[in-house]
């Protein structure tokens, strides 16, 4: 089959997008199928641009572009999904976050509130349109229906080299992957680090616009013996310290799918996460591959403490997290076989 | 417990043994045996001592102990084990490590190898021309001490010692092209069939080799029990045969002919010579050759073969004192002009298989034929 698939490209920040948006590609030509990938330039502001990019795409018409027959397009990304074909899916990554779930944390302005009449108008209109449309997770199916009364089926793909995590002896440290940003609530961690009592290190890894605040929290608690943030780390170190750490912690707000959740089930790797942290939740279970707590200093330092004085438990679920990995046959043959079925 | 530090050194030595640019760390941490308590000892110790009868349980323990010792071994047998296991993977990666080591290293033998084989042919050449400027200090005493002092004639001196210096290059020059010993010798044992059948090399039929080198014929000839003798222009190379044992002396070809008796050698051989002659020598060689040879003598030339376009319009002219190519017929018409029998044209040295084009069909052949055929050729004729 002739496959159109739309992203967007953000110039120079690429991120989980890029890699999730090649691995559909991938998955695609390995099942046999001419694909091409198109995407669109996007920019966050000013407000009017995005209006530009929407109109642009709800403009396009892909089922004969050219006298060339498309059989499929797939769009994964918002407001690539506007543009039109007979059979088109959309297999949608998140919609645009700033002015639905996150819209109340925005400051008030004008423009944002027209822009969000623009954006969800655009979603009730141009979605219903789509042939057949899948969420990246289920809590981006359930965003879908709360705000615009849609329905959606949840799919899942796995984590970019996911053959690559391994899990060895642990070496009594939390590990907290992720970009260092307010919404994945590393202060959370930090602050129970402050609490715990039990001979622990704390790592944290990635870099992002909160990493100097972050820092100065860890000098203000007088951590710095105790939590360290690496910056930003290659794979291969990211793959060692999952292996190696006694447990993992992940508890942003209202993700919408994460990897890291994935990333430390793959590394044998019991998970603390938060109740309100939405994606993560739909493959961590209490007690049986992690851990899920209020979001909350006490509650994660308690987590925490609970897994030192039981080593064999925080192995046991990590290893119950690897079999339900295993379980839930995530795989890019899936996702195409899932993203091309008929009926 | 590790500090941040040590925990980020280990990842990065176990990401770059991951990533196979370090052995593994060989683990030396003896796991620990935990004493195993396998009955709850110490509520029957509380119990035994309330009934008073701690002295039975003791014996009880007493009796169990070697139970308890090979439970205690069991635990420690199999936690060796699972050791054992991690290991292995380790040491396959070392292997691994090791062979590509061992693999990189062969090939840096190679290499110094091939230097050393450079060096050496260097020093061969260094060697050669300090002889030189040793011979050419020599001659020039011997000048000096000849005239007394210096006179008119010391220009010409100077003018000898001139050409000199082209015959350190020349000598360089056969002395790269030269290829090894064994080789050369090896190709020339084709000629000895013709020696033997013609009675050459006795004493009242020797064989002469004319520009004899570094005497790699005479020395074939020395090992058969044969009796002959060269003459070389180059002082370096008469020495050389003569510290190897074989006879030698300092001359010109055509004057050491013009030196023999009519009728008394058994053999004349010129290997690489004639091309370097201008035609009136070349002529008077064949001349001379046939006077100075008895009746069966032979002769055996051998010369770069132009039927070869490649030899008769490259190779010909690595050497700047060769003249002309000469071809097999005129060199046969030559011998035959001077009264020669049995006339024979030996062609040789052909190009290695390797060279050839593939293919079966007639141009392939013709231009394997043409291209990658005999690159030197031998005039091999006798006296009647």
């Amino acid at each position: 089959m002739k496959i159109l698939v739309t992203a967007n490209l953000v110039p120079f920040m690429t991120g989980g997008a890029d890699e999730h948006i090649r691995g559909l590609c991938r998955g695609l030509v390995a099942h046999g199928h001419d694909v091409e990938l198109l995407r669109f330039p996007f920019r966050f502001s000013p407000e009017k641009d995005i209006k530009a990019l929407m109109d642009h795409c709800e403009g396009q018409d892909f089922n004969v572009p050219n006298g060339v027959a498309v059989d499929r397009v797939i769009s994964l990304q918002f407001p690539g999904y506007g543009v039109r074909h007979d059979r088109h899916t959309v297999w949608i990554m998140h919609q645009h976050r700033a002015v639905y779930e996150l819209y109340d944390q925005q400051p008030e302005s004008r423009e944002l509130s027209r822009l969000r009449e623009l954006i969800v108008d655009y979603d009730n209109r141009v979605l219903p349109r789509a042939w057949r449309i899948f969420a990246n997770s289920r809590r981006v199916a359930e965003r879908l229906k709360q705000y615009n009364g849609l329905k959606a089926t949840s799919l899942y793909h796995p984590p970019p080299g996911a053959e690559n995590f391994y899990s060895s002896e642990s070496w009594n440290y939390i590990f907290c992957p992720s970009r260092l940003e307010s919404l994945k609530r590393q202060e959370l961690l930090i602050r129970a680090a402050a609490l715990v009592k039990a001979p622990l290190r704390f790592v944290l890894a990635g870099d992002g616009g909160q990493m100097d605040h972050y820092q100065r929290l860890i000098n203000e608690l007088d951590l710095a013996g105790k939590v360290s943030m690496l910056g930003r780390i290659s794979d291969a170190e990211k793959q060692s310290w999952y292996a190696h750490s006694l447990a993992v912690f992940f508890g942003p707000e209202d993700e919408d799918y994460g990897y890291v959740t994935l990333e430390a089930m793959l590394s044998a790797r019991p998970v603390i996460t938060c109740t309100d942290s939405g994606g993560t939740l739909e493959f961590v279970q209490h007690g049986l591959t992690g851990v899920v707590v209020e979001p909350s200093p006490e509650a994660v330092a308690q987590a925490i403490e609970e897994f030192h004085a039981d080593r064999r438990c925080a192995a046991t679920l990590g290893q119950q997290g690897l079999e339900a990995w295993h379980g839930a046959n995530i795989t890019w043959e899936n996702v195409v076989e899932r993203l091309l079925e008929e009926s | 417990m590790l500090n941040i530090d040590e925990l980020k050194e280990r990842i990065r030595l176990e990401v770059l043994s991951r990533s196979g640019q370090l052995p593994p760390p060989i683990e030396t941490v003896v796991p620990q045996s935990q004493p195993s308590e396998p009955l709850p000892f110490a509520r029957l110790r509380r119990i035994a001592k309330r009934l008073h009868c701690e002295f039975a349980l003791r014996f009880v323990g007493w009796l169990l102990r070697p139970w308890r010792g090979y439970r205690s071994l069991h635990a420690d047998m199999q936690r060796w084990e699972q050791r054992l296991a991690g290991l292995e993977p380790r040491f396959v990666t070392l292997e691994q490590l090791i062979t590509g080591e061992i693999d990189s290293r062969s090939q840096d033998l190679i290499r110094i190898n091939q230097e050393f084989h450079d060096l050496q042919r260097d020093l061969v050449l260094t060697r050669q021309a300090n002889i030189l400027r040793g011979y050419e200090l020599k001659r020039l005493m011997d000048d000096l001490k000849a005239d007394g002092r210096l006179t008119e004639d010391e220009k010409q001196v100077l003018a000898d010692h001139a050409d000199d210096r082209l015959e350190t290059y020349l000598l360089a020059f056969a002395d790269a092209c030269r290829g090894d010993e064994r080789d050369i010798r090896r190709d020339l044992t084709v000629y000895l069939d013709y020696l033997d059948k013609s009675g050459a090399g006795v004493v009242d039929a020797p064989v002469l080799d004319l520009g004899c080198g570094r005497g790699e014929w005479l020395g074939l000839l020395l090992d058969r029990y044969l009796i002959g003798s060269g003459v070389d222009r180059a002082q370096v190379m008469v020495d050389h045969c003569l510290d190897a044992g074989f006879a030698a002396e300092r001359s010109d070809a055509l004057e050491a002919l013009r030196g023999k008796e009519i009728d008394s050698l058994g053999a004349i051989t010129a290997f690489h010579l004639i091309e370097h002659l201008p035609f009136p020598l070349l002529y008077r060689l064949f001349e001379e050759s046939y006077r100075t040879l008895r009746p069966g003598g032979i002769i055996i030339f051998e010369t770069p073969n132009p039927e070869n376009p490649l030899v008769g319009s490259h190779t010909f002219y690595h050497d700047p004192t060769h003249r002309n190519p000469l071809t097999p017929s005129g060199m046969e018409f030559m011998a035959r002009y001077h009264g020669f029998v049995s006339i024979e044209i030996l062609r040789l040295h052909p190009y290695p298989d390797s060279a050839r084009l593939e293919g079966k069909d007639l141009l392939t052949e013709r231009i394997n034929a043409l291209l990658c055929g005999y690159q030197d050729f031998a005039l091999i004729a006798v006296k009647p």
